[in-house]
């Protein structure tokens, strides 16, 4: 799968951690590999550990702690009750904006436009 | 793990350590912080090796920066340790001036007492007296600059804006 606008994921990755965390609880690595599983393929730990770190902080994910047996204890992340209330309105807004981009969408991309602005950048 | 995974794993606790303490995050959550990347960065290289667990990171800086964004505290001691090692240097570069201004007046051999203000210390004065065969007298006040530079140093790094905010 190609790579996902960095850009378009940072608006979403809230949601989709959340989401990912109600259904099962996972700690960093495991929630990175998860996602890159289920499509995010350019999805770094840079970018999901400080998401983990601000949603804990604000109430959003709760987490414990478990030893490992590979080094130090492992931090797990769950979604709380207010971090669901959180994703159903992500949930809501999400829907709200991809009705919109696709009304936008939905009528053709006019040819002749197409072709002046591809002559005016040649 | 390897000994160079280990060491690898080490310095990047050690770096992200120093950004998290430059950003202003209290030991407690810095421990917390560390831990926790040793625990991803641990599990991680098991599953891809070292090199591209460090590589998935990025920057430690912008990850320290990024994780410390709803944790940052006003950092009194780094502001004070900065406040005083600037003023510190102030003071050591317009000791090593006001010498080089004093062999200056012993070289023009004027035979007087000679006194001064240094560039760009404002407030500064330099004293300088030939005294002969019983040697050279120099008397030397720094000015308001080591101090005034020590003061935006200690600001600009503890950053004391952030208890106003928190409070």
């Amino acid at each position: 799968m190609a790579e996902n606008d960095p850009q378009l994921l940072k608006g979403v990755l809230t949601m989709v951690l959340l989401k990912v965390l109600a259904e099962e609880e996972g700690y960093g690595y495991a929630v990175v590999v998860r996602l890159q599983e289920l499509g995010f393929a350019g999805l770094a730990e840079g970018t999901i550990y400080p998401a983990l770190t601000r949603l804990e902080r604000q109430g959003f994910l709760a987490a414990r702690l478990e030893r490992s047996s590979s080094g130090p204890a492992r931090k797990y992340y769950r979604t709380t009750p207010q971090g669901l209330d959180e994703l159903a309105r992500s949930i809501r807004s999400w829907g709200e904006l991809v009705s919109a981009v696709a009304q936008v969408l939905e009528s053709p991309v006019p040819g002749e436009e197409r072709d002046m602005a591809k002559a005016k950048e040649a | 793990m390897r000994v160079t995974d280990n060491v690898r794993l080490w310095w990047a606790k050690f770096r992200y350590d120093f950004w998290l303490d430059v950003y202003g995050v209290g030991r407690r959550d810095r421990r917390d912080l560390r831990r926790e990347l040793a625990g991803n960065l641990r599990a991680a290289a098991a599953d891809v090796g070292m090199g591209r667990a460090l590589l998935g990171l990025g920057g430690l800086r912008r990850l320290a920066h990024e994780s410390s964004r709803e944790i940052r505290r006003t950092s009194w001691s780094a502001g004070i340790s900065a406040g005083l090692v600037v003023a510190a240097l102030t003071l050591l570069a317009f000791f090593f001036l006001s010498l080089y201004y004093a062999e200056g007046v012993l070289d023009s051999g004027v035979g007087r007492p000679v006194s001064s203000w240094l560039f760009p210390f404002v407030g500064s004065s330099v004293e300088v007296h030939d005294e002969g065969a019983s040697g050279l007298a120099v008397s030397m006040s720094p000015g308001v600059l080591p101090l005034l530079l020590g003061l935006v140093a200690f600001v600009a790094v503890a950053r004391p804006w952030r208890a106003r905010r928190r409070s």
